[in-house]
Parts: C-alpha cells; structure tokens; sequence
C-alpha cells in the first residue's frame, strides 16, 4: 500500500484522534503524510485527443507501467444516479465520461495490464452493461478498449461468491467494510472521478467517490436486517448518511453508534475510512466538461460547466488537493468554509443549520495523504494557469 | 324534465333532420376544433386543405342571443366543408341544453358532440338521445357524466399537452434515482378504447391549447389509438391565412404527422404488448389512484396490457406471467379462484389487501408462495401508484420486460404486438424538446428484421445485435416520434 505511513501513537493521536473534535476549527496539517506529484492538463473537449493528453499526464507523474504490467486492475467509475441537464449526456455533466473511461483502459492495456475491471455499484441492480447504455455509451468500443476488459456492478456480491472484508487501519466510523470482491481481488485500483461540488459534503472528488464502493445490499436503506439483501436498490440514507440503523449484521458495525449522527459529519468520514481501507493507487479527475453547483440534475441550481481539464495523481488526497484549488477553493478550508459550507438544515436538529467537514484534512489526519499545497509536486500547467473558478461560475460572477 | 329541456332537445333533432347525405364515418374522423372566436368563413376553411382533417367541430348554438346572420355563417361554413369533404359536428354543452337552440334551423350539421359535464342535466341528455334522429353520430366528450348508449366514439378533454414538465429555466424535476416527469396520455388512451373501445378523442379544454407545436401530442394519443383533437387559437389561424413560414411550416409538420398515423392505421389493430395484466373496473375505490397506477406503470416502462374486469376469464390471461388486481375492488369467488390457479401455475399476482389478510412483512407488501407462483399482497386495498409502478419492475424481472430503453429518460416506448406474435412494434416518443440521441432499444425474443419509421426521416433499416435472448439496436437521433417495426 503506498500511502501506508506508520505513525506512532502518539502522531496517530495527535493528527487524528485527538483533532476530532477541533474539526471544525481545522486541523493541523499532518506533517507525515505521504506526498505524491499531480499532473494538470487542459482538454478543451472530448472530441480531442484525450488518450494522449492523459498518456502524457501518466508519463509526468512517473508512469504507469511498473504499476500495471501483468496485473488485474479494477477501475472504480463516478456513474452516480439519474436524471439529466437538459441537451447534455451524463457524461458531459456528472458521470466520468466514456471517452475518459476509454482512454484509462486503452493506456492501461497499453501499459500491460492483464486484465481490466471497470467497477460501480448501480441503482435498482442495473448490470454495468445496462447503466452503460443508459448513459449513451458504446459498450462495444469500451470492451474493444483494452484486451480484456470485464465489467463488475458492485453495489450487490455481483460476480464473487462472497464478500470481501476490507479493514480501515485508523478508522473514523467503520472498523471495516464488506464489499464487492473485486475491490480485493484487485492487483491495482484505479479512481476515476467526476470534478464537482456535492450537494452537502462540498465536494465529489476521489475520496468522496469510494462513498460508492460500499454495497447497496448492506449499507442501501433496504439492505438486509441479517443477511445482504441482493435485491436491495435504495440509496445509502438511513445507514451511511444518517446512522439511524446499522449494516446487515453480516458486515461489521460502526465504531460508535452514539456518535455525531449528523450526515456533514458522517459522511466524509466514511468516504474516508473506505479510502483507507481500499487504497488507491491511481486517481484520474476528469473536469473537460462537469456540473457546478452539485453534484447531479436533482440539484436545484447546478448546471453545467467546461472547465477543460484533467488532474492525475498517484495519491488520492494530494490530487484531491489540487484539484480543489483548481476549482478555485482551499484544499485546507475548515469545515464548514470553503467549498464546506454547505449548508443545510440537520435531519437531527431540523432547527439547526449544519456544514460539511474536509475529507482531505481527515484523510491526510490519518495519513493518507497530504493537502498541503506546498508540498505537493504539480506537473503540466500550473494551478493559476488552470484555475476554473466553480463558485464564480455558479454564481454567474465570470460566466 | 323541465319545459326547457323539452324545448331544446325537440329543436335538436328538428336541426339535425337536415344533416348531410352522404355517407358519415365516425371512425375515420380526423378532428379539429373550430376556434369560438374565429369566423366561420369558407375562405378560412381552404386551410384544411390538403391534410387529413376531416372533422371540423364547431360550437353549434349561441343560445337564444344567436343571430340570423350567425346562424346562415354556420351553415355555409358547413356546407363549404362538406364540398371539401369536411364535416362539421356541432358541440353541445349542458347549458346548451338547458337554454335551447330554439332559433336553429337548417344546421347542414353531420352529428353532435355532447361536450363536458352532464350531470345535472341526466333526463335532458336521456331524452335528448331518446329523439335523436337515427344514424346520428354522437360523439361523448364527457367521461365524467353517465353514458347514454349508443353512442358512436367517445372521448375526453382531460386530456394533457405531451411532453417533460419543466421547473425553472429548462430544467426538469428529477432527484438522484429518478427520471423528469413527463406528461403523457398513453395509458388514459389505453384505458379509454379497454373499457369503451376505438375510436376514442382526446382534447384539452384549455382556453388555449398548444397547437403550432402539438405535433408531439399527436403521436403520444395515436401512439395508443387515439386522436387528438387539435385546437388551434385565432391568431394561428389568422397567421395560417397570412401564409407565415414558421405558422405555416409548423401546420405542415402536424398535417404530416396526422398523415402518418393515418397510413399506418393498421398499427391500431396490433394489441399491447407484454406479460402484465391490468385489472380494469370501473368501480374501483378511487379511479384517480387506479388511473395514475397506469400512467405510472406507462412512465417506468413496463409493458402491460389492460384486462377490462367483464373480460377477465382463462382466455383474457393467456401469455401473461403477472397480473396487477389492485384495481378489482372486492373479487367474487370465480375471479379468486381464477387468480389462484394462475398463480399456483406459476404466475405473479400483485394484489390490494382485499386478496389475503397475510402480513409477513413490515415492508410495502407481504409474498405469499402459492404453487409454483406467488401473491404480492400490498398492505394497502389501493397502493400508492408510485410505490406499485417502481415495485413493478423488479417484481417482475427487469429482464423479463417486453421491451427496454436504454438512454432515454425523455422517451417512452409502447410497445403494441400482432396476433400470431410475428410482428412487434415498439413506438419511441420523445418528450423533451431536444432530440434523443443515442438510444438503445432491447426487445425480448428472436427478431430477424426491424424498420424504423418516423414522420421526420425517411424508412430505414435498423441494426439488430442479439443480446441474450434479446435484440437490441441503437437509434442514433430521432426528434419525437420513431417507430420500430419488428418481424420474426
């Protein structure tokens, strides 16, 4: 595991347990995070040449052969619900896009990998092939991609006999999770992510999208009480967002059922503690064309956007990072600034107005990875030069 | 019966004793409401010609207030559109009748339309059809009122402008797991021809309806049968006459989508398709409920057929894997123990909690095996629609569906299918005002050929790929209307 720093307890308690309760007033920055290059490319449109535009951006972060030759590599996609932008695909708004998948899988062929696996829990036990297609995309061209590419839907057990459990080494909420087995049975793991803002947590980046890697059939609202509900097709309200009932007793409880029960508080943790538990070796954020103002069509207000970028890194929070101050934020904002306040009445407390937490911060808390701008080593155009500002945009300040 | 109704309805059938001679077909009436407030001048009727219309439906009495001069424009106006080869109906309200067309003469009228509530005048509108002139076409547009026989095609003004239901801008209402909300008439069209039959009329009684762009309307009431009854407002028509190129482009876009639909009558014959059978009364608990369960099965496309409950035998359940009884209030032991049969053979009932006191489940609806099927029991006599049309897929196996759409949240897709099975026609409707573009349709079974057809673009051939026990092809772009005729 390549972010894997190991911390003494007493840095483990001071980067993480001890700075939980000062989160709201931010947290220091954690000095032993692990540090990795970022690359940043303008794509003005998906009707360029996106594979070489990410081939370069792999070379300028080190490469990706060593990583993938003779592996299975599982991508995990930013697919998210329904709905649509009027005049625009989901992918032009707030899926990954086809020719951004396509171009991961081609150059990951290219580099060696053996076998392929693009991943994503779906609503209603949708196979990928059908989630595909209601997207509009050429299922043919992305087999055709790489020489063996497969495709997992892994909000349920899906292809795998069983579960896999994976534990988060220094966890917030979940001790551990079980989830679909292709995020174990995986020699590397890919991100690719949509960049957005999210309705409620501030931000849809790389950490926020292994929010999605959690299974439907034990942590969806109609999960199984006992036993994984295969059938399961509701969202993941009740259990992850709001804590008002545990996952199937199959998988493991939550740490602490009497903690924060508030969603701004919960959910970047959880996103966080499925990022720990799943590292991540590569995060692809894909900007060329994006919604603003949330995360999806059902967000009033969103609408969409041509940033024209693309932001590679090798460590989820270090590419979160950056790709937050191209978005025209602080990557070290303290919850409920920035991009974090977001805010919106407490389902606990509907008299109480809430916001949302960092996840990088709490991610680089417990030594995933920096967000420390001046730490971070940015290749391809600099962030000043790539700067597209999402809430002027919004807003209609500069567009 | 008051001296009034007597008065009026007596004047009725003296004005329509002098209706035309020829030979008048309901069936084939392709309609248009006359404007109330535009003239009934001859000239203007020359719009008609050269389309399909051939029903123009005028307001036949102004009351006792109507002037000579009014009364010979009505009639010249009628017989202009008789030598077009038009007839005229004249519409009839309830006030009509309770005030009189005691100055109506000579009328030149082909028939009536009995037009909007009835039910405060049940004996005038007896009576009136009691000394109707026989062979008098009637044609009901009062689905609210009681239904006096005899009538030759009945129809609806509820009914509503296809299309997706915007919010601000032009953005429609959507949330994370659901699709815009579109407005459609499919089922209402459905359920009208499964309880009174073809031909069935469908309008708006909207001060002023849509017409330049009513195109997508058209298709979404014939899609299922139906004609709209197009209702264009003076100023169109007044732009029509000045020959404006977008008034008159648009008047030839609706002439060719009414042309089209006409060509292509033989479609009508062809029955819906899919495994679900809906259980239809008229005495259900709440018709409102009932009818938006359709509209909402319709808007998640799911294939059903509707089974009107004075059909429901062994016959009416051949081919079928699930019937949806949420509609059939208080079943009598025969159409039990027809429903338990079909589910200990197999089949999929999904009922109200008038079919089993069973509550194994602290969900929406308990399962109660029976045979080799199963009873879905909702804990409600009536579920709410949407809860039934979101179940439904997954109750009956999103796979196992007749026909599914991939990439279409603003299309819907009836799908209608010959007798022997041969043929399969899967209509896509496009309600948004942007084209489709990228849309894949899957039908279930073994089909050689398919045709795509549409009012917008030439015939073409589609590209069938086998999937499983399915075929499915990609329709690149179609802007509302597209049709899939499928062949074994």
């Amino acid at each position: 595991m390549q972010h894997c720093h190991k911390m003494s307890r007493r840095e483990w308690l001071a980067a993480s347990g001890a700075s939980l309760g000062v989160l709201g007033a931010g947290i220091p920055a954690n000095a032993a995070a692990p540090v990795s290059p970022v690359s940043i490319a303008k794509c003005a449109g998906y009707d360029r040449d996106v594979t070489a535009t990410m081939a370069a951006q792999l070379d300028q972060i080190g490469g990706i052969s060593s990583l993938v030759r003779g592996k299975t590599v599982t991508v995990k996609l930013n697919l998210t619900g329904g709905g649509r932008f009027p005049g625009y695909s989901p992918g032009q708004t707030h899926w990954v896009h086809p020719q951004v998948v396509g171009a991961c899988c081609h150059l990951l062929g290219k580099a060696g990998a053996r076998r392929i696996i693009l991943a994503e829990g779906t609503y209603e036990f949708e196979s990928m092939e059908d989630k595909f297609l209601d997207g509009g995309w050429d299922v043919k061209a992305l087999r055709n991609a790489a020489p063996l590419t497969e495709f997992e839907q892994t909000g349920v057990r899906g292809s795998g006999k069983r579960y896999s459990r994976i534990k988060v080494p220094k966890p917030y909420i979940y001790p551990a999770f079980d989830v679909n087995h292709v995020y174990e049975d995986t020699d590397v793991f890919v991100v690719i992510s949509k960049m957005k803002q999210h309705e409620e947590c501030g931000l849809t980046l790389t950490i926020k999208n292994m929010f999605g890697a959690t299974p439907v059939s034990i942590y969806g609202d109609d999960a199984g009480v006992d036993e994984p509900n295969e059938k399961a097709r509701e969202s993941r309200e009740l259990i992850c967002h709001y804590g008002k009932r545990q996952p199937s007793k199959s998988a493991p409880a939550e740490l602490d059922p009497k903690s924060n029960r508030y969603e701004g508080y919960r959910v970047p943790r959880i996103c966080v503690d499925t990022a720990a538990a799943r590292p991540i070796d590569l995060a692809i954020i894909e900007g060329i064309e994006t919604c603003v103002g949330g995360e999806g069509p059902w967000v009033k207000g969103a609408k969409h956007a041509r940033p024209g970028l693309m932001i590679v890194g090798r460590n989820a929070v270090c590419t979160d990072a950056v790709t937050t101050a191209v978005m025209g934020f602080d990557p070290r904002a303290k919850g409920g600034e920035g991009p974090f306040n977001v805010t919106f009445k407490s389902h606990v407390d509907p008299g109480d107005t809430k916001t949302a937490d960092n996840p990088m911060l709490l991610a680089e808390a417990v030594g995933l990875g920096s967000a420390d701008l001046k730490k971070i080593e940015v290749a391809g155009v600099p962030i000043k030069d790539a700067r597209f500002d999402f809430e002027a945009y919004r807003t209609g300040r500069n567009g | 019966m008051g001296i009034n109704d007597r008065v009026a309805i007596a004047v009725v059938g003296l004005a329509l004793l002098s209706g035309p001679a020829h030979a008048i077909q309901p069936e084939r009436w392709i309609p248009l409401r006359w404007p109330h407030a535009a003239p009934y001048s001859p000239e203007t009727l020359e719009l008609l010609r050269g389309t399909p219309i051939n029903c123009v439906l005028v307001k036949w009495t102004q009351g006792a207030t109507a002037s000579d001069e009014a009364r010979r424009s009505v009639r010249a106006f009628a017989e202009h559109a008789r030598s077009l080869g038009v007839d005229v109906l004249g519409v009839v309200t309830a006030e009509d009748l309770a005030h009189g067309c005691t100055d109506r003469r000579e009328s030149g009228l082909a028939g009536v339309v009995l037009q909007g509530a009835f039910t405060d005048a049940p004996a005038a509108l007896a009576e009136f059809r009691r000394s109707a002139p026989a062979g008098m076409p009637v044609v009901f547009l009062s689905p609210g009122s009681p239904r006096p026989e005899g009538i030759a095609l009945f129809g609806s003004l509820e009914g509503a402008e296809a299309r997706v239901r915007t919010t601000e801008g032009d953005a429609a209402v959507a949330t994370p797991s659901s699709e815009p909300w579109i407005d459609t008439n499919l089922s209402l069209v459905r359920s009208m021809i499964a309880a009174r039959g073809r031909p069935v009329w469908l309008g708006s009684s909207l001060e002023k309806p849509p017409a330049a762009d009513c195109f997508r309307t058209i298709a979404d009431v014939a899609a299922e049968g139906g004609r709209w009854v197009i209702s264009p407002d003076v100023s169109f028509l007044e732009e029509l006459r000045r020959q404006k190129p977008e008034a008159v482009a648009a008047w030839r876009r609706i002439s060719s989508y009414l042309e089209f639909f006409e060509k292509h009558s033989e479609w009508r014959g062809l029955s819906p398709a899919g495994g679900l059978g809906v259980i239809q009364d008229s005495a259900v608990k709440d018709p409102e409920v009932f009818g938006e369960t359709l509209n909402l099965l319709m808007r998640r496309r799911v294939p059903y057929r509707i089974i009107p409950r004075p059909s429901l035998g062994t016959a009416s359940l051949d081919g079928l894997t699930a019937v949806l009884s949420t509609g059939l209030p208080a079943p009598t032991d025969a159409e039990r123990a027809l429903l338990a049969q079909f589910v200990e053979r197999g089949g999929l009932l999904v009922a109200g909690s008038n079919w089993s006191k069973v509550r194994n489940s602290a969900g929406a609806y308990s399962i109660v095996p029976s045979g080799k099927g199963q009873a879905v029991v909702y804990h409600e006599e009536l579920p709410d629609p949407e809860t039934v049309a979101r179940d439904m897929p997954s109750l009956f196996g999103r796979n196992r569906l007749a026909v599914r759409i991939f990439n279409g949240p603003s299309v819907l897709c009836p799908a209608r299918i010959s007798s022997d099975g041969s043929r399969m026609l899967v209509q896509l409707i496009n309600y948004a005002s942007l084209p489709a573009e990228d849309v894949t349709v899957r039908v279930a079974g073994a089909w050689r050929t398919a045709r795509i057809l549409s009012p917008d673009d030439a015939p073409a051939d589609a590209v069938l790929e086998q999937t499983g026990e399915s075929v499915q092809t990609r329709i690149r772009n179609f802007k509302i209307y597209a049709a899939l005729l499928f062949e074994r």
